[in-house]
């Protein structure tokens, strides 16, 4: 890959320092431009990753679907996120005068965006640290700087500090990695991990990696056993931010967890390294379970969607651990539109979808932040149907897709998750989704039925309402509509990303195995003599 | 390679995961803000020692690289931390983590 194959990220950290200079301008009219200049850098990023994404792109890298996938998402999401936080930053008080940080929240937030859009372009355990803290970095600022109240420095404190922790434990985890192939390279760590396999099981050291790399990740999707941070930083952010983060942390941890377990060429299942996939697997259940429930018992909406989103991620590792195998009655590759779908492309189509609808419903949260957080719990979305139907609508919509109710892009994506766990010859594991669809109805419905059919309590005030706000929510909308009838575009771009992962080792598939790699290689007999036995 | 170096490396090893467990402890025992940072700073050392012994053991210079990008991101993150718990402690003049138990569910 070339440096060409880097302009979205280029264009979108351009436009952060942009900001970032902008933002010192005394005047505020100078000011308020921040977010057209993070508007315009995502909308030329968009556009550099589309052409990128045409056929016959670097055709030298094979996971180049995948980086190109992580690329769109981004900026594509990242449009709506921008504008879903139009107001920022958040006041509390509408007597608050405007404070100097508009300009560094957009250049926060295009950092973090590119962050994620670097992930799945990077070829080496240092670059693949420094894109996930490149995501993680500026969400710690932007949660607490982001809202003038105690509890988003809570908040932000809470984040911070066990983002480190998480950061310590994965990093370890790739020293170990580090150390068990002789090389931060991604194809040399696949290379042992393939030798490894051959001989019998990998050693001890590369399964320890794997698990605190897997343990240390499960926080940034927030998955147990690393996911309770989740409702305190979701309800203490400001709710553009918590939008952001229900988004782009997530997505960077899932594709930071396709590229490593890509290390182990998706073929642990010999006795000791069969327990990495097993406990992907159990993961996954016991994420969904504990979001769902939970959020039973939730009053708050940012709390109650902050549950949803563990349990989301539940269904996106199913997806996961399902892995790039396509059951044998599938259609050849390179083939699409046939009737299975591996688990990756399940998983890509899911996080896609998952971000539209869940900004949609944080969208509708935020036009409704009206005076000291009306809209917080069941009380402040009370009667909203009859005052705010438009916006009653674009949350019942989001809400709906996120149960998965047909015609909705969150019904495709359970399908295709469903579909690709019995292709693998998984039925318990697609009940156990159904079941947690089901229960999960039960406070989504909640919601629909307060804003429906119980009157206001108190008139709701909307505060300020810009046009870039309605416009985020009505746009989430209708992509979630959009995709959920006509989910070709979609479809392609993350089955053409789930099927360039390889399913099984090949030197091929690893470009970057050069002459270079042997010079500062080790001698094979002095590896063989440590791991080996 | 000579029969010397694995010992050696083993011990490195060894003394990596004790500050990084020495580290864990810390975060979890203390209640002070900047000693819980510390104990991150200390978790991050001990990933250090590893990747030096792993970089001296295999003879090439991946590891070092890594322990390059390692520190600076630690600096940054220090930077961000200490950023924060200034901002905590004029708000509530306390570095005590129980201060800061208003959001739960």
């Amino acid at each position: 890959m070339n440096l060409h194959g880097l302009l979205p990220e280029m264009i979108m950290l351009a436009a952060a320092a942009v900001i970032l200079l902008n933002g010192l301008c005394p005047r505020e009219s100078v000011r308020r431009a921040s977010q057209w200049l993070a508007l315009a850098g995502l909308v030329a990023a968009f556009v550099a990753a589309w052409r990128l994404a045409a056929p016959g792109q670097h055709a030298g890298w094979p996971l180049w679907p995948l980086a190109t996938f992580g690329s769109l998402l981004a900026s594509g999401v990242g449009l709506l996120a921008v504008l879903a936080s139009w107001n920022m930053p958040f006041k509390d008080q509408p007597t608050e005068t405007d404070s100097a940080y508009r300009g560094e929240y957009f250049a926060l937030l295009l950092c973090s965006l590119a962050g994620l859009s670097m992930m799945a372009k990077v070829n080496n355990l240092i670059w693949l640290f420094l894109a996930l803290e490149l995501v993680s970095m500026p969400t710690y600022i932007m949660v607490a700087a982001g809202r003038g109240q105690s509890a988003a420095q809570e908040a932000g404190v809470k984040y911070f500090f066990l983002g480190a922790l998480s950061a310590a434990v994965y990093l370890f985890g790739f020293s170990y990695l580090y150390g068990f192939a002789g090389s931060t390279r991604f194809s040399t760590i696949a290379a042992a991990f393939h030798s490894a396999l051959a001989l019998g099981h990998p050693p001890a050291i590369a399964l320890i990696g794997l698990l605190m790399v897997v343990l240390g990740i499960s926080y940034k999707i927030a998955a147990v056993p690393l996911h309770y941070y989740a409702p305190d930083v979701y309800q203490g952010a400001a709710t553009p931010v918590t939008a952001f983060l229900a988004f782009t942390p997530k997505a960077a941890g899932f594709i930071a967890l396709i590229l490593v377990f890509n290390l182990t060429g998706w073929q642990l299942s010999s006795s000791l390294a069969g327990a990495v996939p097993a406990l992907l697997m159990a993961l996954a259940v016991v994420t969904m379970f504990v979001g769902n429930v939970l959020a039973l018992l939730q009053r708050n909406l940012k709390r109650i969607l902050a549950y949803s989103s563990i349990a989301h991620s539940g269904y996106m590792l199913a997806a996961l651990a399902l892995g790039p195998a396509l059951s044998p009655e599938a259609t050849r590759p390179g083939e699409l539109g046939g009737s299975s779908i591996n688990g990756l492309s399940a998983l890509l189509f899911y996080l896609a979808a998952y971000s539209l609808m869940t900004l949609g419903a944080f969208a509708v949260l935020i036009y409704l932040e009206g005076q000291t957080g009306a809209a917080e719990d069941f009380d402040g979305i009370a009667g909203l149907a009859g005052e705010h139907p438009l916006a009653a609508g674009c949350m019942a919509v989001c809400l709906f897709s996120l149960i998965g109710m047909p015609g909705t892009v969150g019904f495709l994506g359970k399908l295709f998750i469903v579909q690709a766990a019995l292709a693998a010859h998984h039925p318990v594991l697609a009940v156990i989704i159904v079941i947690n669809a089901a229960i999960a109805a039960t406070y989504y419905l909640r919601i629909v039925a307060a804003m429906y059919l119980r009157a206001a309590a108190t008139p709701l005030t909307v505060r300020r309402p810009a046009l870039a706000l309605k416009l985020s929510a009505a746009v989430a909308t209708f992509l979630v509509i959009f995709f959920g009838l006509f989910p070709g575009a979609l479809y392609r771009q993350s089955v053409a990303g789930g099927r360039s992962v390889p399913t099984v080792y090949s030197a091929a598939h690893w470009p970057g195995r050069s002459a270079k790699r042997t010079a500062v290689g080790m001698p094979g007999s002095a590896r063989a003599g440590l791991w080996a036995n | 390679m000579n029969s010397l170096a694995q010992p050696i490396l083993l011990e490195y090893l060894a003394l990596g995961a004790a500050l990084f467990a020495i580290g864990l402890v810390g975060f979890l025992a203390r209640r002070n803000l900047i000693l819980i940072f510390l104990s991150t700073e200390l978790m991050f050392q001990g990933i250090i020692i590893n990747l030096i012994a792993f970089s001296c053991y295999y003879q090439n210079t991946a590891g070092q690289s890594f322990v390059i990008f390692v520190l600076s991101i630690a600096a940054a993150e220090a930077a961000l931390a200490l950023g924060l718990v200034v901002l905590l402690f004029r708000r509530r003049r306390t570095l005590n983590v129980d201060a800061w138990s208003d959001l739960r569910g």
